[in-house]
């Protein structure tokens, strides 16, 4: 497969994968906090065409009143897994998307003004990287959740956890990109503009960040599930949105039960879920970094 | 000589790390005339000329051009002056971004001090590009797909875009065909005639050097070791340097320099 094609294919099936989760409000047969009381652990469905309707309530399909369809189970509260894993997808992967957009802003601004401006500002900045790098963000994930009032909204627990993820990767991209900048001024054509009175903000913008486009591309597809997996973990701690909002990580810590494993082996989907997401990325950036390597 | 000639440099002197790269260089040049700087790697050439073009600020001496000392101006007034003084460099192919067409290119110093609007600057590009021998055609071309001739041109045209009146050559002819030189070397002698520009020429290729220059320079170890007309460093090479050098092109040249 020549590499081109291996970026598209990619690129359409992280899409896929990403429209799922976007388009939950259409896919998913019921809403993510539905409960069906009377069937708790349902196992999946088997799918019986006469009894499934389409395009009602703006759902693309549904089952007929009164039954009830789980494609891949139902919960401890008779919820439905297909549609929590969709919503819960929206959470997990938007998490990774966000928290990977800021770590490469910072990233990208602090990377290129050391490396653009050497000297002092530098050292400030790469040793700041350092201590950061240091820090041990699931323990002060932790310290902030301790310090904050014990119930916060699910939208300020999902901004709360892109912050400090995508807070503290700031790092590496910074390194790479500083790299990147340092080797870009000393080029002839940086140079001969300077000689012409370009400004620091003009040789930046139109000749030192168009070369940066490589490593920032790539550090995107190798953050990005990087953050998405963090997500998951921190949610699975309780650290993450809370319920009934669904992630993939807090759907996860219902499975963690010993029953769940033996029984109700359909509660592990989400845990599934990760997987097509995650090669879907690493493919990604392996196609990436080898035309970069070229 | 005139009282005041058109570029003056009085005891230039810079140091990196508390190394010397040019000591005490002394020198004057008439307006539209050509002064080629020869000597061997490392003897300050290029040190010289990144003084002149304003890149490198000097530890000790002055620069004066055009009545005007370029030494102890503030940041504003140096980038105004840079407009007089254009350096084109050593390889081409690196001081064009890739990226760029040729129209991009040689309007690049217009954008960047924001001349002209966008219609003038289209038809500076094809003025520029007609002056330096370029099709009118490739101005959408990106730099990638010149040869290193025709980058060597659009270097140069980008160089005259400001108008400057001092235009430094720093082995702007090494890696290109004789044929190539030949050409670049009639485009600037032409542009001398018709614009009074003038060159300082830095190369290894003596040959280009007496081609185009009416006085030589020699360094050697960071300052001028001598430094005269073209015809009497030829007659009588006073330096033991120039004597080996001009041996050494004898040697190199199938039917014997010019003397």
């Amino acid at each position: 497969m020549s590499r081109r094609t291996k970026i598209v294919a990619a690129l359409v099936f992280l899409g896929i994968l990403h429209g799922l989760a976007i388009f939950a409000g259409f896919l998913a047969p019921y809403p993510y906090a539905e409960q069906h009381r009377e069937f708790p652990y349902a196992p999946p469905s088997s799918i019986h065409f006469s009894r499934l309707q389409f395009l009602v309530h703006g759902r693309l399909f549904g089952a007929r009143e009164p039954g009830v369809i789980f494609l891949l189970g139902s919960d401890a509260y008779g919820r439905d897994l297909f549609s929590r894993l969709l919503y819960g997808g929206r959470v997990s992967l938007l998490t990774g998307l966000l928290a990977a957009f800021l770590s490469l802003g910072l990233g990208l601004a602090l990377g290129t003004v050391a490396g653009f401006y050497g000297g002092w500002l530098d050292r400030l900045l790469m040793r700041s990287g350092e201590l950061v790098m240091a820090l041990p963000w699931l323990y002060l994930l932790l310290a902030v959740r301790a310090f904050l009032p014990l119930h916060i909204t699910t939208v300020q627990a999902f901004f709360l956890i892109v912050v400090i993820i995508g807070g503290v990767g700031w790092v590496r991209p910074a390194r790479l990109i500083r790299g990147v900048v340092l080797s870009a001024r000393e080029r002839g054509f940086v140079l001969a503009a300077r000689g012409f009175g370009a400004s620091d903000a003009y040789l930046i913008r139109r000749h030192i960040l168009p070369l940066t486009l490589g490593v920032v591309l790539t550090q995107a597809t190798v953050l990005i599930p990087q953050y998405i997996l963090a997500e998951v973990a921190l949610s699975f701690l309780g650290l993450g949105v809370g319920e009934p909002v669904p992630s993939w990580g807090n759907m996860l810590a219902e499975a963690q039960q010993y029953h769940a494993l033996v029984a109700h082996g359909w509660m592990l989907a989400p845990g599934l879920a990760i997987i097509p997401v995650l090669l879907g990325y690493l493919l990604l950036a392996d196609t990436l970094l080898e035309s970069r390597n070229q | 000589m005139a009282v005041d000639p058109f570029l003056s440099v009085r005891g230039l002197g810079k140091s990196f790390a508390g190394h010397p790269a040019i000591q005490n260089v002394t020198f004057s040049l008439e307006r539209g005339r050509t002064l080629g700087l020869v000597g061997p790697s490392g003897s300050g050439k290029s040190t010289l000329a990144r003084c002149l073009a304003l890149f490198e600020t000097p530890t000790s001496g002055e620069i004066w051009l055009d009545g005007r000392n370029l030494c102890g101006l503030n940041r504003r007034e140096r980038a105004a002056m840079r407009a007089d003084i254009q350096i084109v460099f050593q390889e081409p192919a690196s001081s064009l971004n890739p990226r760029f067409t040729a129209a991009e290119i040689v309007t690049e110093p217009l954008l960047i001090r924001r001349l002209g609007t966008g219609k003038t600057r289209r038809q500076r590009a094809s003025e520029l590009m007609e002056t330096v021998g370029l099709p009118r055609e490739a101005l959408q071309t990106p730099a990638l797909e010149f040869s290193g001739g025709e980058r060597q041109r659009l270097a140069i045209a980008r160089a005259l875009a400001l108008e400057p009146k001092l235009l430094i050559l720093d082995e702007s002819f090494a890696g290109l065909d004789l044929s190539v030189q030949a050409q670049v070397a009639n485009l600037l002698l032409d542009l001398q005639e018709r614009r009074g520009l003038t060159y300082i020429l830095i190369s290894h290729d003596l040959a280009m050097v007496w081609r185009l220059a009416g006085e030589i320079a020699v360094m050697d170890h960071g300052s001028i070791v001598e430094h005269a007309s073209v015809a009497d460093l030829l007659a009588r090479p006073q330096h033991p340097l120039t004597r080996e050098l001009l041996d050494a092109a004898r040697a190199l040249s199938l039917d014997g320099a010019p003397a």
